[in-house]
């Protein structure tokens, strides 16, 4: 008991500081206190985290697990919800938020995520997404008076809801079926043979439903541009990032870590679906006018990139992961510089006319980021893109690497519209906008990031190599 | 010196840094540090021309350091022949653009530092030797470009800076799928030119039909070969003057110095093969881009037709397929970046005086613009390949190439080289002879004007008369080409 107490330490870190957070709120503390008080949490958990790797045994009756993998995932989703923090200190809410409560509820979010990677049963894992899910409806909403907001919430609450419901229907059959919940069960009685397999095909793929909206994957995509719309720029960058991240690592282990469900029949509707992910993605973003949908779809396509490399093998998982990483970086900081050009909920891409001029640096570092997601060399984005084509054609897949060839061309034209609009066409104002400071710290944080990995990307091959042996 | 090669290519990137330390206002000090810098890699590479030992065959410089070990990506760079006249062709227009840059009014910081970002990825293309690093280094030349033409070029310049990018692209992208592709189906896996072109490493022979096709339509876009040519004379025209240069002289060479050091070593049967269709290419592009430019009224477009014309040499040179011809088409490479440079230069000179480019406005301009009229009549005789003049000499060669092996190719580029004559005989007539036009007075070039183009006039005489200054240096490399066949 003690072990797996010790092994939670880093999410009861979160926890009790999320409570503190949520009273502070309640007793009328300062917004930029609360803030800073919701980073501290990050970071301490952070600090915790390498003590907590190395715990043998049975952590909470082989609920949880302590693998490199769930490790590693629990360090991306601390590193990516103190990003989204820092995004919101710097966000200019309305005055009658309560920021209490808001920072209470990311918190929350960032526990559920912890616990739902390093899960080890299906049980475990529907009650960590489920929890991350009502969380996710509440956040939504922040924007209590907005009719937007409002109504992305509602949208995202009735798809959900119904997505949730359809994976929990599956989990049930998979119990039914055989009898276990612990993944390692799973994979021991399906080696064992004689199930009934075509309801065990449906069950699968309910399972693979629920994870594929988490994941933003076609066809379970409809949520993604309305919730992002309507809900605030750091909640909707905060979705772009951890909840999609999840989905693919809970893919991952359920799907793809059994060389029984990696048959080809698996390989190839990951490969179908990740075509169709991508295209429409970057189809829809094409004819966008606002900035915050465009960027939407352009977090589809990129679930598409990553899709296509788990299609593809074990090599495949190695740049899946590395594009999840990077993406992270590249997503969050192009969110970022968006949020802060169009304060707005919705920004419209006349709004970013001149930039170029008004906000040099901004512009640039917008323009990187914008650039990394497209893929132009030497940033992080070519070489996550660049290993993912790799593993396409490695494994022979060469419809796929042509497919993720041509989508990278076509995404060209919309990140590069947005670039264009900020440096072709001027605006009447002339007025420079300027940067706060904590503001900056954020875009550089990603921007060196971006290019780190773009430049060296061997030490993180290095890690993805000791997580897939 | 260690690192010889890798300081010359990242120059630019400190040059870059220096500029955007530069508060904008300061708009001649920008400009200064930005010509310092250039100035500063020409000297290098004429240093590097200095030491260059000519007797050696293979690599010189070269080194390689293991960038991401995990997949075999080396960072390897090298110099030779073949790739040192345009590393100094690079560095040399790279500073004539820059000094006749004063035109650039708006936007002066950011011109130069995407400037000296371009250097970076121009000459990185022609010294990298790893797949990968050349990959990165040609993508880089896209972006920065993008924005010359974009945001300093003419009336629809978003137009052509759109198209010049996706033409670009479209060919690249395939070209990244041959690489992944010729990767995957060597033992050991490698990204290495040098390594690539060993012939035990070859596969079957469809599969490098296919690998080779891809490169080489990458690289077409680039060159441009005919049916691809289109993003060409928009982006050339609506560039602004130093641009143009830039695109004329150097970034058309990327394309073919693609075709000489990767698909003729990796793929020497298929080549062989294709180089009947490649030398029918070259006549295509070489009596199209002269009919085109016949055609145009615009000077500026009329110049941008006839480098498609002068391509087409470069590819008669290939499809030769013998020493002869490879001489010929590595010296057109470079002597059509000398005298198009000059010749995009002497085009911005006119066009920052009458703020037109259209032909019919000019007309006896000699009389009252004598050192411009020398200067066009020089390099129009030049570039119409004048005995004397260098543009004579790559063309005969590329010629006499050809002639042996696919006589009817050689009889009709005979003949397209008679439209080129005429093409600028007929465009000295229209400019510089005639009456002069009532009421225009442009005063003469400056001696800034004339000494940005006066280096381009001694090396066209200089080459024309004693061709071996620049092949002696190039000898070696083309024995290796010719010794993969």
């Amino acid at each position: 008991m003690i072990n797996s107490l010790n092994f939670i330490s880093s999410e009861l870190i979160v926890l009790a500081l999320g409570l503190v957070v949520l009273m502070g709120g309640v007793l009328g503390a300062r917004r930029k206190f609360l803030g800073a008080a919701a980073i501290t949490a990050v970071v301490a958990a952070i600090v915790f985290l390498p003590e907590t790797m190395n715990i043998p045994g049975d952590i909470f009756s082989g609920m949880l697990t302590a693998n490199f993998l769930g490790f590693s995932m629990r360090a991306f989703v601390l590193v990516g919800a103190g990003l989204a923090i820092l995004m919101s200190i710097n966000f200019r809410w309305p005055d009658d938020e309560h920021a209490g409560e808001y920072y209470f509820l990311l918190l929350t979010a960032v526990v559920s995520m912890m616990l739902a990677v390093s899960a080890d049963n299906l049980l475990m894992i529907y009650l960590a997404v489920e929890t991350l899910s009502i969380i996710s409806y509440v956040l939504t909403c922040s924007f209590r008076k907005d009719l937007y907001s409002t109504e992305a919430g509602l949208k995202y609450f009735l798809f959900g809801a119904l997505s949730t419901g359809i994976m929990l229907y599956g989990i049930s059959l998979v119990y039914g079926l055989l009898g276990t919940l612990d993944l390692e069960g799973i994979g021991v009685r399906l080696a064992a043979g004689g199930v009934d397999l075509p309801l065990l095909v449906l069950a699968v793929l309910m399972v693979f439903a629920g994870l594929a909206f988490k994941a933003s994957l076609v066809p379970f995509h409809m949520w993604v541009a309305d919730v992002y719309e309507g809900a605030p720029w750091p909640v909707a960058a905060f979705f772009s990032i951890g909840p999609k991240a999840l989905g693919f690592v809970l893919l991952i282990k359920v799907f793809f870590s059994y060389a029984v469900l990696m048959s080809s029949g698996w390989a190839w509707l990951a490969a179908l679906l990740a075509i169709a992910t991508m295209t429409l993605g970057n189809l829809a973003a094409f004819h966008q006018t606002s900035v915050k949908r465009l960027l939407a779809f352009s977090s589809i396509a990129q679930a598409g990139y990553i899709l296509a490399a788990m299609a593809t093998g074990l090599m495949g998982l190695k740049a899946a992961f590395f594009y999840l990483v990077i993406y992270a970086f590249m997503n969050m900081g192009a969110f970022a510089c968006a949020a802060f050009f169009g304060e707005a909920s919705h920004s419209d891409i006349t709004a970013f006319k001149g930039l170029g001029r008004r906000a040099p640096l901004a512009a640039l570092i917008f323009s990187i980021f914008l650039m990394s997601l497209a893929g132009l060399p030497p940033l992080a984005g070519f070489m996550a893109k660049f290993f993912v084509i790799m593993s396409a054609v490695a494994g022979a897949h060469y419809v796929l690497a042509g497919a993720i060839v041509a989508n990278s061309v076509i995404a060209f034209f919309y990140y590069l519209k947005i670039i264009k609009t900020m440096y072709f066409e001027d605006c009447s104002s002339q007025e420079p906008v300027s940067l706060h400071l904590s503001g900056l710290f954020l875009f550089i944080f990603c921007l060196l990031a971006v290019l780190y990995f773009g430049i060296f990307p061997s030490g993180l091959m290095n890690i993805l190599t000791i997580i897939f042996p | 010196m260690p690192h010889f090669l890798t300081w010359i290519i990242f120059l630019p990137l400190i040059g870059a840094l220096a500029v955007a330390l530069i508060p904008a206002r300061h708009e001649k000090c920008i400009r200064a540090t930005a010509i310092g810098f250039n100035a500063f890699v020409l000297v290098a590479v004429v240093v590097l021309c200095a030491v260059f030992d000519r007797t050696q065959i293979g690599m010189q410089f070269s080194e390689s350091h293991p960038w991401i070990p995990q997949l075999n990506i080396f960072y390897s760079v090298g110099v030779d022949g073949l790739s040192l006249a345009l590393v100094f062709l690079t560095a040399l227009l790279g500073l004539l653009a820059c000094l006749a840059s004063g035109t650039i009014t708006r936007q002066v910081k950011e011109y130069y530092l995407v400037y000296q970002v371009l250097m970076i990825g121009m000459l990185g293309t022609f010294l990298a030797l790893d797949l990968v690093v050349f990959y990165i280094f040609w993508e880089t030349v896209l972006i920065p470009m993008f924005f010359l033409i974009g945001i300093w070029g003419g009336a629809r310049r978003e137009y052509a800076a759109w198209k010049f990018f996706f033409y670009t692209l479209a060919g690249s992208v395939l070209m990244l799928l041959a690489i992944l592709g010729v990767y995957f189906t060597s033992t050991p896996h490698s990204f290495n030119m040098i390594a690539l072109a060993n012939p035990g490493l070859r596969i079957n022979f469809g599969f490098q039909c296919v690998m080779f096709l891809l490169f080489f339509l990458g690289f077409a876009v680039k060159v441009p070969v005919f049916p691809f040519h289109t993003w060409l004379p928009d982006a050339h025209v609506e560039a602004p003057t130093p641009v143009s240069v830039i695109l004329a002289g150097v970034l058309l060479k990327m394309g073919t110095y693609g075709l000489f050091r990767i698909c003729l070593p990796l793929f020497p049967d298929v080549i062989l093969i294709f180089a009947w269709p490649i030398g029918i290419l070259g006549v295509v592009n070489l009596i199209y881009g002269a009919c085109a430019a016949f055609a145009q009224t615009d000077f500026k477009k009329m110049i941008a037709y006839s480098s498609v014309s002068h391509m087409g040499f470069v590819l008669l040179g290939l499809a030769a397929m013998n020493a002869t011809g490879f001489n010929g088409a590595i010296l057109e490479m470079f002597n059509h970046g000398i005298i198009t440079g000059a010749m995009f230069l002497l085009v911005g000179v006119l066009y920052e005086r009458s703020h037109t480019r259209e032909l019919a406005a000019f007309g006896g301009l000699a009389s009252t613009m004598p050192r411009y009229a020398f200067f066009l009549t020089f390099m129009a005789l030049a570039s119409l390949g004048l005995p004397g003049l260098s543009g004579f000499v790559g063309e005969f060669m590329t010629l006499a190439g050809v002639f042996p092996y696919h006589s009817k190719i050689g009889i009709v580029g005979c003949v397209g080289l008679i439209a080129v004559a005429a093409l600028f005989l007929l465009m000295i007539k229209r400019v510089l002879w005639g009456k002069p036009r009532e009421g225009v007075a442009w005063p003469d070039m400056n001696v800034f004007e004339a000494g940005v183009i006066f280096p381009l006039v001694v090396l066209t005489l200089v080459v024309g008369f004693y061709p071996e200054a620049v092949l002696q240096f190039q000898k070696n490399a083309v024995d290796t080409l010719v010794n993969f066949l």
